[in-house]
């Protein structure tokens, strides 16, 4: 019912809007004012994906002097379109669809709008003006099979969601695990939810109980629940931080962090963007060679320097390109 | 898997499902209260929200989360002081007000969590939430024990919240006064009861407890508050009252029902060998809403004067 409601209301103020907008809006650009706008899936301090390409923003504001804006748009693909639009007729040079779900709406906006680049997070395209931009967290992932498979008994890996950033980084892992231990245990699970933490931590009880001593979160917001349940259950158990430091969470459970300074990246481009340098080759992917988007902190003391010195094998390897992380699992 | 396996399964899918049912049974009994006065109060989710926030708020400040839980149950107080003032008082449409609050509850926490605590997390103050405590004999049973009973006290409390929820509501005056206001209101305005004052009381009831079904999310359950943390609870809150025939003993077990669902799919997604898509485990609960509804239609009549403004001649 509430839904019912809801999308009547969204309908009339769609209509009132295409009313609106039919009298013709004429493009403003001002000259000289360089424009990022970024569609946030979610709200921009979730404390993890969310909030990566929120900071990256202010970031590109603060770095770049590029006027900014952001708009919070959660499953609404209607009104994907129309901010795309919006910012765009805006004269927006640089639009960031921050998840894999603005794809479509980007590529129908886009034709309209070719002075405008329309990066779209977690995708791989690369069509005329769209370009997809992703981090390719199945190289950290694989790094943290590494280790789990060299410290640990049995790995738990609790995703949000089931799309393809998180299915990826999973498949990452299970590589990595099985660069080790071809036998070494991995068991997934996904709640359906990237807010769910009470369920997040129950799902990491069920996977300790069923005798894993590494359990990994990549399910925004509500994977904190599974660094409380770790908490909770005691020394013994591991975790790595995703995205962000998560140490605080879980102090004695803390493996190390995998840092994704997305952020940094988005600068870069946002830089070349603005100089008129970027070149549309192909799409955008960071990975472990982009040394200040993508790395792994061990917290001090937690691992051999055996584990370590796998570690940078890996790292030089994947870098190298002599590992495909994204291998399929058989 | 061995039997040994498949008790140990069991014995934790059993805890998980008590833990997870704890805020379906708290927020669906306070609404079976609701309802069976005659208000139907969709807003729960919102209400929870609140609860929710308000609870994390105060623990977050004070480090008691004793006091998260009074100041969440005020803050359903004041939703459902507000709640009945529309729906009783201004008789305005109920499914509408409902509504109102959902959308209210999400976006007054999400503003308020952002302003309050955004960036601030890494500086709190230890947060303590509603640790586990273990029953002295009980906890010492095999299998069973040391998992049904390592549970925190808003878990245990559940079935005596019940217990006084079914007291109130068949044997006392108050009750029966409840449960004619739902099914005629106007019998018990010319036994000289005042109908919106009955209306009133159970309103309160209800959001109080529903905000206190969220509460346990943020000091019990977990010990974080997240914008939406209550993740559809409160619309499955409505399915349980329905389901449990508006009674606070079918809510209690219903809920539990639903707890079971949920432990379950959560489990068996971890076992490996079982390939069922967790979808579909995730979906059951809903399925098992669809198929009661069409079963029991007839039985499980909803109070007839549900959801109807009560207008004195």
């Amino acid at each position: 019912m509430k839904n019912k409601i809801w999308r009547q209301t969204l309908f009339i103020l769609l209509l009132a809007l295409a009313g609106g907008c039919s009298g013709g809006v004429e493009k403003k650009t001002e000259e000289g004012v360089f424009k990022v706008g970024l569609l946030s899936p979610g709200p921009v301090n979730g404390q993890g994906w969310t909030q990566i390409a929120y900071e990256a923003l202010l970031q590109i504001e603060q770095d770049l002097g590029a006027q900014i804006s952001y708009v919070e748009v959660e499953q609404s693909p209607a009104l994907f379109e129309r901010a795309f639009r919006d910012y765009a007729s805006q004269g927006y040079q640089m639009v960031l669809g921050h998840g894999f779900e603005f794809q479509d709406a980007a590529l129908t906006v886009a034709k309209d709008f070719p002075d405008t680049y329309f990066f779209i997070s977690s995708s791989k395209i690369h069509e005329g003006n769209v370009i997809g931009v992703d981090s390719d967290s199945s190289q950290p992932f694989y790094l943290m099979g590494v280790v789990a498979a060299k410290m640990g008994r049995g790995a738990g890996l609790i995703g949000g969601v089931e799309i393809p950033p998180i299915t990826n980084a999973f498949i990452g892992f299970i590589n990595g695990v099985r660069s080790v231990n071809p036998d070494f245990p991995v068991s997934t699970t996904y709640l359906g939810s990237w807010t769910d933490a009470a369920a997040a931590k129950e799902a990491a009880f069920s996977m300790i109980a069923e005798g894993a001593d590494f359990i990994i979160p990549d399910a925004d917001a509500a994977g904190s629940g599974v660094y409380q349940a770790l908490n909770e259950t005691g020394p013994g158990y591991w975790s790595f931080g995703i995205y962000n430091d998560y140490t605080s969470q879980a102090p004695s459970n803390m493996i190390g962090n995998y840092f994704n300074d997305y952020g940094q990246g988005l600068v870069n481009i946002a830089r070349q963007v603005r100089d008129g340098k970027f070149e549309v080759k192909t799409n955008v992917e960071f990975g472990l060679k982009d040394k200040d988007v993508i790395w792994v902190e061990f917290e001090e003391g937690r691992v051999t320097a055996e584990v370590l010195e796998a570690v940078d094998q890996a790292v030089a390897d994947i870098v190298a390109g002599k590992i495909d992380t994204l291998a399929p699992i058989k | 898997m061995e039997p040994l396996a498949i008790i140990t399964f069991l014995a934790a899918v059993l805890a998980a499902t008590w833990r997870l049912a704890t805020p379906f049974i708290f927020t669906s009994l306070g609404e079976v209260f609701s309802e069976r006065a005659g208000v139907l109060n969709i807003g729960l989710e919102g209400v929870m929200l609140i609860g929710a926030f308000t609870a994390f708020a105060v623990t977050f400040f004070t480090g008691n989360p004793v006091w998260g839980l009074v100041a969440a149950m005020t803050g359903g107080l004041t939703c459902g002081l507000l709640f009945a003032l529309l729906t009783v008082s201004l008789k305005a449409n109920q499914i509408v007000v409902g509504a109102a609050f959902n959308l209210v509850g999400l976006g007054l926490t999400s503003f308020l969590y952002r302003s309050v605590f955004s960036g601030r997390m890494e500086t709190a103050r230890e947060y303590h939430s509603f640790s586990p405590i273990e029953i002295p004999l009980l906890s010492r049973l095999p299998f069973f024990g040391e998992i049904l009973f390592r549970q925190n006290i808003m878990v245990y409390a559940t079935p005596f919240v019940v217990l006084a929820g079914a007291f109130l509501l068949y044997r006392t005056a108050f009750g029966l006064s409840v449960r004619s206001t739902g099914e005629h209101p106007r019998t018990v305005d010319s036994a000289g009861l005042r109908v919106g004052v009955i209306r009133y009381a159970s309103v309160l009831i209800g959001c109080a407890l529903a905000a206190v079904g969220g509460a346990y999310l943020t000091v019990a359950h977990t010990n974080q508050f997240n914008e939406g943390i209550t993740s559809g609870r409160g619309f499955i809150a409505l399915a349980v009252v329905v389901i449990g025939r508006w009674s606070p003993w079918g809510a209690f077990f219903v809920s539990l029902l639903f707890g079971f669902f949920y432990a379950l799919q959560l489990r068996l997604q971890a076992v490996s060998g079982i390939t069922i898509p967790y979808q579909f485990l995730q979906a059951l609960p809903y399925l098992l809403t669809l198929v009661v509804f069409v079963t029991l239609r007839k039985r499980a009549a909803p109070p007839s004067a549900l959801g109807v403004p009560y207008k004195s001649s």
